[in-house]
């Protein structure tokens, strides 16, 4: 039985009211937008990083780049950037570059074991490769189903041949084209002078008077000088700041019958007490720097032509 | 009008039980068919904005659904692997940027994705708190893990072996997290991003482990012959990769030759596109190359078939149930036949006893569509968050 009660005629106002408040709350506005990607590669006005491994190709990109590019060796200078292990951060500053100069051959191996930008990376070396060298003497090891196997590896200071240091040179100048193609020209006289440069010490070697003159290396590291300016370098594993052991000594002595030397090239000055042991076996040290890092005083071309006028005045 | 109006309304709320039951069964009988097709525009929306996003996917050839449902959604099975060389390939032609993607293994149940920092770039996918992966062993992860696991900086997460019973499978690997990304609405949020090296590392093709050639007591060398070392098997392989032993680990072979799953093409403009594709077009090509919104739509359309029958068998219900509606009314009215007489005994008109009548009908019935509009509305507005706390 339904209930008859007084008639009010707000209530029928009120039924109104709430369905237009009961849709207006379901019609609330949606806020997402798809973001749109913002990937530019090209530069604008600001200098764009470009971040290298080691010092030749920093000086490359400098010679090349100028006032286009800030040129970052983060490298400190008592580390062997071949040998060098990054922390976290020093990567991210490395993820955050525009261009990023690798030497390839398998040179500054942490760059294996790091994340880089993929689309930043120049393996300036790429399209020599079939210049490579190996280098000998690996430890071989097993284990797991693989079997026996070496980490595979390549001589890396690929710089001491300064026909391949041309072309890592042109790598670089090629990148930083397609980052500055309203600067192309420049560059590209740019590249002619480093590769100039380039081209004098290359005959300063090729001018020397040294094919049959046998000479020991102190670290493997001279496989393309050696090659490229036929040398004959008996390579050994001495550390400039580490007497070797009796045993190394003896080594020497059997491998100095075999090798005739006079002379041992180091990457910097050894101690004292080696120059005066080596000395009494006849052997002179000569500091031929592979100038993987920033050299104290100089630059690139001018400490090359010193360390060229060292060997040259040596094996005179 | 309203007189009428108001004494329907009175009749109603004091059927409480009764009216609910008919504005429920009204109301889902118009929200079920609205429902389900929002549902499934939102879904279909939401697939078609993330394969449009994505211009080009480079596979081995097979299931191109496979290959898009893996790389875009990390759903379904992993695709047949292909070589790194491919990424090299692409970028050689200079016609793309190419992303690698090795999405193969879980952790937690949630995808690992083994990519290259330019993916994040292209995804326009940034970082809420912490870094980059920067070393290997190292992951970001999406906002929906970090706060569903409640993983914060520096926790870790171990990798999910592939077979509980390949006892002699790849070791699980422990990786760090160091970096958290910003929701983006996407399959992203829900997956767990290494550098493609450490997604190798899991696989086992790369490894760290003591070196024997510092081991001062030689217990674990059984061989030393030159430079070949032989150990037992007690040489210890690392599980974490973290400052110490980051040095020792090492990959073996060509990494060129190392499996992805697909590669991600982002080519340089419309033309860069057509040539790519044209590389893919040979006989003896193993790898292809899919436009993953074609693929899609491919996928969708079967989708809108289902839906039709589904729609249909929902309307179809929805007749029944508005003959049974109208079979409840009818049995009312009958009901009150007893309520009316009095009415009309009290002096109310005969149109307006059956005023009030129609008021009911259309007062239940309104309040139903309104309630179904309602919900429709918010299915609409809201589809895409329940798409991805039920599908996604």
């Amino acid at each position: 039985m339904t209930n008859f009660r007084r008639i009010d005629c707000r209530a029928g106002r009120n039924i109104g009211l709430g369905l237009i408040i009961a849709l207006a709350t379901c019609a609330l506005p949606s806020c997402r937008e798809q973001q749109a990607t913002d990937d530019s590669d090209t530069a604008g006005d600001r200098k764009l990083k470009v971040y290298t491994v080691n010092y030749p190709l920093a000086y490359f990109a400098q010679e090349i780049g100028g006032e286009l590019i800030e040129v970052h060796f983060p490298v400190p200078a008592d580390i062997d950037p071949a040998f060098w292990a990054p922390e976290p951060e020093e990567v991210a500053k490395f993820q955050e570059a525009d261009l990023i100069l690798l030497n390839g051959a398998g040179y500054a191996k942490w760059t294996q074991n790091v994340s880089l930008p993929d689309s930043k990376l120049l393996d300036t070396t790429a399209a020599v490769k079939e210049e490579y060298l190996q280098v000998e003497g690996l430890i071989l090891h097993q284990h797991g189903p693989e079997g026996d196997h070496t980490h595979e590896g390549i001589a890396s200071t690929t710089w001491l041949d300064f026909e391949i240091a041309k072309a890592q040179a042109s790598s670089t100048c090629k990148a930083l084209k397609k980052l500055f193609p309203d600067h192309a020209e420049t560059l590209e006289k740019r590249l002619l002078t480093l590769s100039d440069k380039l081209d004098s010490l290359d005959q300063e070697l090729q001018s020397l008077d040294s094919k049959q003159f046998p000479l020991f290396a102190s670290q493997p590291v001279y496989q393309y000088l050696a090659k490229r300016y036929g040398l004959n370098i008996q390579g050994i594993q001495w550390e400039p700041d580490a007497v070797p052991s009796e045993a190394a000594w003896k080594q020497l002595a059997t491998l100095l019958k075999q090798h005739r030397a006079k002379v041992m090239l180091w990457k910097a000055s050894p101690l004292p007490v080696i120059q005066e042991e080596l000395g009494k076996l006849g052997l002179r040290c000569v500091v031929f720097s592979p100038l993987g890092n920033t050299p104290a005083d100089g630059d690139f071309i001018s400490m090359m032509h010193n360390n060229i006028k060292q060997l040259s005045a040596a094996i005179k | 009008m309203f007189d009428s109006l108001f004494i329907a309304w009175k009749y109603l709320c004091f059927q409480k039980v009764k009216t609910i039951i008919l504005i429920a069964v009204i109301t889902l009988t118009i929200y079920l068919p609205a429902g389900v097709d929002a549902l499934v525009d939102e879904s279909a929306r939401q697939l078609r904005i993330r394969a449009e996003s994505t211009p080009l996917l480079v596979g081995t050839k097979g299931s191109e659904a496979d290959l898009v449902l893996n790389s875009l959604y990390f759903e379904s099975e992993p695709p047949m692997p292909m070589k790194m060389t491919e990424v090299q390939r692409i970028r050689e032609s200079e016609y793309a940027k190419p992303i690698p993607l090795y999405v193969r293994f879980r952790t937690k149940g949630k995808p690992i994705v083994g990519t290259s920092l330019d993916y994040f770039a292209f995804r326009n996918l940034q970082i809420t708190s912490g870094r980059q992966f920067a070393m290997l062993g190292e992951c970001v992860i999406g906002s929906e893990i970090a706060k569903r696991l409640g993983l914060v900086l520096g926790a870790s997460l171990l990798s999910e072996s592939e077979n509980m019973f390949d006892l002699a499978g790849v070791y699980p690997l422990k990786m760090k997290v160091v970096g958290v990304l910003k929701p983006s609405d996407s399959p992203d949020d829900d997956a767990v991003f290494v550098d493609v090296k450490t997604a190798w590392i899991i696989a086992g093709l790369g490894h760290g482990h003591q070196d024997l050639t510092e081991d001062e007591s030689g217990d674990q060398l059984l061989e030393k012959n030159g430079d070949t070392l032989v150990a037992n098997a007690s040489v210890r392989k690392y599980t974490e990769i973290n400052a110490k032993n980051a040095g020792s680990f090492h990959f073996h072979g060509e990494t060129n030759s190392f499996p992805l799953t697909a590669v991600i093409a982002v080519p340089q403009d419309a033309r860069s596109q057509t040539l790519l594709m044209g590389h893919y077009q040979s006989a003896n090509e193993t790898a292809q190359i899919v436009q993953p919104i074609s693929v899609m739509e491919e996928l969708l359309a079967s989708v809108l078939r289902v839906r039709t029958f589904i729609l249909a068998g929902v309307l179809l219900l929805g007749v029944a149930t508005s003959l049974s509606v109208l079979l409840v009314f009818a049995l009312s009215l009958r009901l009150r036949k007893q309520e009316i007489d009095t009415m009309r005994k009290l002096g109310v008109a005969r149109f307006r006893s059956l005023f009030i009548i129609a008021w009911e009908v259309l007062l239940v019935i309104g309040l139903s569509g309104t309630l179904a509009a309602g919900l429709t509305l918010a299915t609409r507005q809201f589809g895409e968050q329940v798409i991805h706390w039920f599908l996604l």
